[in-house]
């Protein structure tokens, strides 16, 4: 087949507007054809003059690539061209640097007149320098080339004699051909850096100075730069060595000057190949390279490096330096298993191992308590940071409990204890009790009267929690929760004194709880207590007037509202008998306004607000959450008593995202299940941020009420897991993956006590190594490990369901052959 | 990386006290307003080994991974004699630092 014709490039007409654009933005190289172009037309001056321009220009941009050679190649087409010779010092400079150093010397003799005398100087002690570096033959070339006067060619033999002596160490010969580079030489400077080699080895800091003298524009500067490394401190040199970015012929220079053995230079640039700091290279290049001459150092360092390996190199550690101890061993899987993210129960049994063996001792080893206790506080924060707090509840305080015996100054265990306890309704005698040992061993700590107080308070043992909050308030007179605790225990306190009708008691408590008030600021509280006091008194305008304030002061309706109702019923007073009081004084003329203008009877306890705003139903759960706070039960049937007015009069409005977190997370704690699908379903947008959070909240409220989940409410759950694991959101994958425990059939079967958190984690890696094999994936390692689990399962629990029951039972049996 | 005691200059075994005594003249050594690099570096090892149990935590669980910068050092104890570099090897190192070498 006929090679088909390249086609002939048409060439478009040049304009000299069409040059001039291109010169104008940069484009030499097409300016230079455009305007080579031109000329061939016409030989204008201007043209010629540009086209001279742009190729300066181009050669400049090729010089700054380091295309040393072709920037003089088009300085020289200029030359020749547009009969431009100008810009010679930038011709100089690229004939050295492109190495053409014959023309150079010619073209310096020829120009140096023009140049400046900083741009000739510069030249001539680049020159000489360069010159010294030259084959001998290269060296007679120039020298020929040279004016007989020049300085170059009268001072390089005392350069060459200087620096002979010096590599050969002979310093008497140094010495004299030193003294012959006078100061005007363009050897000056080479003059000061071979007399501060010569004094490395024996003057140290002298050589230093004498390398600092060397001015910065120097072409001998950089050799300088370079030789001050020898002065550095060991770490400083060893770092630069290091370093990817030191040139090559620095690292040999620098380390012949200061004598590294090859074998130091060899790991050196094995160490410099390794990838950034990976910890198995690492380890090998002290086994390989390392154990052979500096055992210790090599132990130390591999031993150091363990924990961030993995198992595999057990095997060549122990070869090398001899069998770890058991201690260390599990010690090191451990740490390997964490450092891995490998399974909880793994990195718990290594730690289990670690105790053991510090238990075998006979006799213990100074601080054998404390170790353990440490070692059990580790995994019991693993723990707690792997399946949260509420969920190791079972798992961990057992531990908690070893702990604080064998460590009893741990504060913190104890805390956590109280912590784990404080929210698990069915352990609350547990709770007490462990806020009356954290108190007896920690009495004037500010954490454990907090503790103290809370329970207290509580348990409605308001007298306690006074005694433990004035503590308090002598170690920190400023403490807000001592206040508040002061505060709420002498309002409880009046309650109490109006349900026994002993009114001039109530007196002294409010007095005394107005006291306090200053600093806690609920003087909506104070005026609703107020107000049930007239109110039992019989006193109805002043009760009137109180619950005004009451109102006034909650600066929403139903906020107010709920307040009264809470307040009221607390004090066997029906709410409905203070709303009387509200509806007539809302009808005289000057009333505030606060209840709503239509004052229809929403509820048995509540009359219609108007129409709420964010900051009206934001109040409501700050309210609602005091109650629930203060351990009031109830609170809950009072908001199922809104729960229809607030899906219908929220409709329409616009909650930001933390808002409807807020909101919530109050119905969530409360518990309200209606509420909190109602708020939580109008953050199920993917676009929000807190997305998995609405999802989570969504279906636990569906979960809840209705026991079980659709296929669709199931794939909400999966989808919202993968998006807060994307997200990296911890919260929601941790309350998700909790929700989806709990509501898979696999484990749902699982009873609630002490050892459900392993079942279901047995159950979930059983799962997991028989899909492996069923895939026909499965080692022998994983075959064992199936049997293993199946026996411990077994061992735990005889409730298991009756479709996988069998394979568990005929896995356990199987000869572990 | 240097661990908390060599930063320190205290043993692994020493006591609250000599620990907190050593801390306090290295502050004074280093004191923050002159020197801010090395006192938090003194503070930071201070903290790590201050009481008991924070030196059974980090003698068991917190040592850190040590890395190539903590090796360079040893390699250095073993270091020759300076010696002076052939005219060769001169030359040539003086024509490479030449090249680095700019006029403007």
């Amino acid at each position: 087949m006929a090679k088909p014709k390249k086609k002939k490039a048409t060439t478009k007409t040049v304009t000299a507007d069409d040059a001039a654009a291109l010169l104008e933005k940069a484009a030499y190289k097409e300016a230079i054809d455009a305007y080579k172009q031109l000329l061939k037309q016409e030989q204008r001056p201007e043209w010629q003059e540009a086209l001279g321009k742009a190729y300066f220009k181009r050669a400049e941009e090729l010089a700054a690539k380091g295309m040393y050679k072709e920037a003089t190649v088009l300085w020289e087409n200029r030359a020749s061209l547009c009969q431009q010779e100008t810009e010679v010092g930038d011709y100089l400079i690229w004939l050295l640097k492109g190495n053409r150093l014959l023309r150079a010397i010619n073209v310096f003799t020829k120009h140096q007149p023009q140049l400046s005398k900083e741009l000739s100087d510069k030249l001539t002690v680049y020159i000489a320098a360069l010159l010294l570096t030259q084959p001998a033959k290269t060296q007679t070339e120039i020298l020929q080339a040279l004016p007989e006067n020049s300085l170059i060619s009268q001072h390089l033999p005392f350069a060459q004699q200087a620096i002979t002596a010096y590599c050969t160490q002979d310093d008497n010969s140094l010495e004299e051909a030193l003294k012959k580079i006078s100061f005007r030489s363009p050897y000056r400077d080479l003059r000061s850096i071979l007399k501060a080699l010569s004094l490395l080895a024996t003057a140290p800091e002298e050589a230093t100075t004498l390398l600092e003298r060397i001015p910065t524009d120097s072409p001998f500067h950089s050799f300088a730069a370079l030789l001050k490394n020898t002065t550095l401190e060991k770490n400083d040199l060893i770092n630069y060595l290091y370093q990817k970015t030191t040139p090559a012929y620095a690292f040999t220079f620098l380390t012949t000057v200061l004598g590294f053995k090859k074998e130091i230079i060899k790991k050196i640039q094995i160490l410099q190949k390794l990838s950034n700091n990976n910890p198995k290279e690492l380890f090998h290049f002290a086994i390989n390279h390392l154990a052979g001459e500096d055992k210790a150092l090599a132990h130390s360092f591999a031993y150091s490096l363990m924990p961030f390996l993995n198992e595999t190199e057990f095997p060549t550690y122990e070869k090398i330096f001899g069998r770890l101890p058991f201690f260390d061993r599990y010690r090191i899987i451990a740490l390997q298993y964490e450092q891995q993210r490998g399974s909880l129960l793994s990195v718990i049994e290594a730690w289990e191992e670690c105790i053991e063996s510090l238990q075998d001792n006979d006799p213990p080893i100074p601080e054998q308590p404390l170790k353990l206790a440490r070692i059990i506080k580790r995994f019991v924060d693993l723990i707690c940071r792997d399946e949260g707090e509420e969920e190791a509840f079972y798992t961990v305080v057992p531990y908690l409990e070893e702990l604080v015996d064998l460590d009893p100054t741990d504060k913190e265990g104890y805390l956590k204890i109280l912590a784990l306890t404080s929210g698990n309704r069915s352990n609350s005698k547990l709770y007490y009790e462990w806020v009356d040992k954290t108190i007896a061993q920690f009495p004037q700590d500010k954490d454990a009267l907090f503790e103290a107080m809370k329970a207290a308070t509580k348990k409605k043992a308001f007298k306690k929690a006074v005694g433990y909050a004035n503590t308090l308030l002598k170690i920190d007179p400023i403490n807000r929760d001592a206040q508040n605790v002061l505060f709420q225990s002498h309002l409880a306190h009046a309650r109490k004194q109006i349900k026994a009708k002993r009114y001039h008691l109530v007196r002294k408590e409010l007095d005394f709880a107005m006291q306090v008030e200053q600093r806690i600021q609920q003087k909506d509280l104070l005026a609703t207590l107020e107000a049930l006091l007239a109110f039992s008194q019989e006193d109805t305008e002043k009760a009137t007037d109180y619950l005004q304030q009451a109102m006034a002061l909650s600066q929403s309706n139903l906020s107010g509202q709920m307040l009264i109702v809470m307040e009221a019923k607390q004090v066997n007073i029906e709410p409905a008998a203070l709303q009387k009081l509200l509806l007539k004084q809302s009808k005289k003329p000057g009333f505030l306004g606060i209840l709503s203008a239509s004052n229809k009877q929403l509820s048995a306890n509540f009359l219609e607000p108007p129409k709420p705003t964010n900051d009206d139903i934001l109040k409501l759960c700050k309210r609602i959450n005091h109650y629930r706070q203060n351990g009031i039960k109830w609170t809950v049937k009072v908001v199922e008593e809104l729960n229809n007015w607030l899906a219908k009069s929220t409709k329409k409005l616009s909650f930001s995202e933390n808002e409807l977190i807020e909101i919530c997370e109050t119905f969530f704690q409360l518990p309200h299940y209606d509420l909190l699908k109602l708020f939580s379903m109008r953050g199920l947008d993917e676009k929000n941020s807190h997305f998995p959070m609405f999802a989570y909240y969504t279906i636990y409220a569906v979960y809840y009420k209705k026991h079980y989940l659709d296929d669709k409410t199931y794939s909400l759950l999966d989808y919202a897991l993968t998006v807060a694991v994307q997200r990296g959101d911890e919260k929601a994958k941790i309350s998700l993956l909790k929700l989806q425990r709990m509501t898979d059939p696999l484990t749902a079967f699982l009873p609630p006590p002490q050892k459900t958190n392993i079942l279901a984690k047995l159950l979930t890696e059983f799962m997991s190594l028989l899909e492996k094999l069923e895939a026909g994936r499965a080692t022998q390692s994983d075959e064992r490990e199936l049997q293993r689990i199946s026996k411990e399962i077994l061992e735990i629990t005889d409730d298991i369901p009756p479709d996988i029951k069998p394979l568990i039972e005929s896995l356990a049996s199987e000869d572990s052959g | 990386m240097k661990s908390p005691f060599q930063i320190l200059d205290v043993a692994q075994d020493a006591d609250d006290e000599t620990i907190k005594k050593a801390y306090l003249q290295k502050v004074k050594a280093h004191p923050p307003s002159r020197d801010p690099e090395n006192f938090q570096q003194i503070r930071e090892a201070y903290e790590l080994i201050e009481t008991k149990k924070k030196r059974i935590d980090y003698q068991l669980f917190n040592q850190p991974m040590p890395t190539v910068e903590d090796l360079l050092p040893h390699l250095l104890a073993n270091m020759g004699e300076p010696q002076r570099p052939t005219e060769d090897l001169l030359k040539t190192t003086l024509a490479e630092s030449l090249n680095d070498y700019q006029f403007k």
